[in-house]
Order: C-alpha cells, then sequence, then structure tokens
C-alpha cells in the first residue's frame, strides 16, 4: 500500500476505506530517488504532487550567495508538495535527503477527488494546514530561541514525527542528516551545530552516534527547546 | 519588566575550532571570525558607551512607540 502512513497516528480514523481507495488508484508513478537530489525546483510549473513513501525529503531555499536555508523537512508518510496543487508552482526547492520512495499524484486526479470525495479533501487540506502549522512553529524557533534551544527545539520535533510514524522508540531513531544540514535547518552554521550537539551531550540530554540520534532525556530535551508537540495534531496516546 | 524584545541579559561568546560563537540573548545564534567578532565587540562597546550618554542625557525618554 503506498499510503500506509499517510495522516498515521493523526486522524486517520477519518480516512475511509473508500477514500484511501480512490487515493491508491490516483497514483500515476512510482519512483526511486538518489539523496541530495533537488527533484523540483523553485518556480518550476508542477502537474503533480509528491507523496513520500519512504526516506527523508527537505524543502529549502537559497540566498543570493547560495547559502541554504532549509524550510522543512519531510518524512515519510508526508504529501511533501500537496500546495503545488492549488498554487501551480513552488515557491522554494525541493529535494532528498536520503535515497527515497515517492508516489506521484496527477493534479488533474486531484482535481477528480476534490470534486467528488468531501471527507478525503478536508483531509488534504488538513494534511497542507499541518505543514503551515509547522512553518509557524519553525518561525518561533528561528526567531526567539537561541542556539541550544533551536537544536533541542529540532530534535524534539523530529523525534516526534518520526514516532508517529513507527521510526522512532521515542529513545532511538535514524536521522541521516550532516551536521550542516542540521544547521541549516536550525540557522547556524555547522561549526555552531557541532558545538550545540556536543554541549547536548556534556548535558546528557542527546547523543549522536554516526546517523543514530539517541535521545536521553526527552522531558529535558523539549523544556531546553521550548518543545510543546500540539502543533503537530498527534492523536492522543492511548 | 523587560520591555518585550529588548534584552537585559548579555550573549554568551565561545570559540570553536578558531571561530567564535555569539550564542542569545534570545534568538542570537551567528558565527564569526576573530576579526569580525573583535569588530563586532568594539562596535558593540562604542554604542553601549554613546547610549549610556542618551540615558544620562533623558534622550531614552523620546523613545517613539506612537
Amino acid at each position: 500500500m503506498v499510503f500506509a502512513d499517510f495522516l498515521r497516528s493523526r486522524r486517520r480514523n477519518l480516512l475511509s476505506a473508500q477514500d484511501l481507495g480512490a487515493l491508491e488508484e490516483a497514483v500515476a508513478d512510482l519512483r526511486t530517488l538518489p539523496a541530495r537530489k533537488t527533484f523540483i525546483s523553485r518556480d518550476q510549473n508542477v502537474s503533480m504532487s509528491t507523496y513520500l513513501i519512504e526516506g527523508m525529503m527537505c524543502r529549502y531555499m537559497d540566498d543570493r550567495q547560495g547559502e541554504r536555508q532549509l524550510v522543512a523537512v519531510h518524512v515519510a508518510g508526508d504529501f511533501v508538495d500537496l500546495h503545488g496543487y492549488p498554487l501551480g508552482h513552488l515557491d522554494h526547492d525541493l529535494a532528498t535527503l536520503t535515497a527515497c520512495k515517492i508516489a506521484l499524484v496527477p493534479h488533474a486526479a486531484l482535481d477528480q477527488l476534490v470534486a467528488t470525495r468531501p471527507s478525503l479533501t478536508k483531509l488534504l487540506w488538513f494534511s497542507t494546514l499541518l505543514d503551515a502549522a509547522m512553518h509557524r512553529e519553525w518561525i518561533f524557533r528561528l526567531g526567539r530561541l537561541d542556539a541550544i534551544a533551536r537544536v533541542s527545539h529540532f530534535f524534539c520535533e523530529t523525534e516526534a514525527k518520526l514516532r508517529a510514524i513507527g521510526r522512532s522508540d521515542g529513545a532511538r531513531f535514524a536521522l541521516p542528516m550532516t551536521q550542516a544540514d542540521l544547521g541549516e535547518a536550525c540557522g547556524i552554521t555547522s561549526v555552531h551545530m557541532n558545538r550545540m550537539l556536543r554541549e547536548l551531550k556534556d548535558r546528557d540530554l542527546l547523543a549522536i552516534h554516526r546517523h543514530d540520534v539517541e535521545i536521553r532525556d526527552l522531558r529535558g530535551l523539549a523544556r531546553l527547546g521550548e518543545f510543546d508537540p500540539a502543533y503537530l495534531f498527534l492523536d492522543e496516546q492511548d | 519588566m523587560p520591555t518585550p524584545g529588548i534584552h537585559e541579559e548579555a550573549g554568551i561568546a565561545s570559540a570553536h575550532a578558531g571561530l567564535i560563537m555569539l550564542d542569545g540573548p534570545n534568538g542570537i545564534a551567528i558565527t564569526l571570525t576573530a576579526n569580525a567578532a573583535e569588530g563586532t565587540g568594539l562596535s558593540l562597546l562604542r554604542a553601549a558607551e554613546i547610549a549610556r550618554e542618551q540615558v544620562a542625557a533623558g534622550e531614552d525618554k523620546d523613545f517613539p512607540e506612537e
């Protein structure tokens, strides 16, 4: 099933079997992409939306010097450019961080779904509004938090998103991002990120072994990063 | 009570891998070369001196809020 992780732990119970079947049938193409490849460029017209089946992708913007700022990190289950459906083109670049499996859904097929399936339409809208909520949180993170808090917040968010799709057990998860990538997500240089990661380790909050993250004190990390997961709209845990 | 957005606590500078990191207050998180850090530090000291003179002269009351 292509959409196994779509809205997993987030209102998935509202996705009917019929709507899920229609979404599966709307897929026009399945592709495998290599790591660290720009898949869609800024201002490129788009006629399909990209659903991430496996791997990690990012949205980014370059400044005039070509320095990159990540504006979103996507995990499996994300419709990474669903906003391109009504917008027609992207105002940012879209790239892989790891090797990825994606599904492409033509906008013409989305037209059909929107015209005939109101409940699914609301969930697709929810999905894009979820992205907007994360963008608001990223603005807060970059605008109000210092470096150590930004990094703590980023790891808390990533852990929560990966736990929602079964890729974190609450203490350990794989995060194949370089320190430069992490710095670009948190608005700091890679050398600054290196120092922040060392400080988090010294405080016994978090450690990274290659690309494996070990969260040693999730509550402490959340406190330091002023992280409240409410904006992720996750289902209540039983 | 502090004015929102105006910081009363100092940022903390530290050296790592031949560069200077300035953390805080709040959302400030930048990396500087030693030359840039010295230049910024001197500029901050000069500005602080002028700001103290302005406070002494009562010019801080002219802060436009409308």
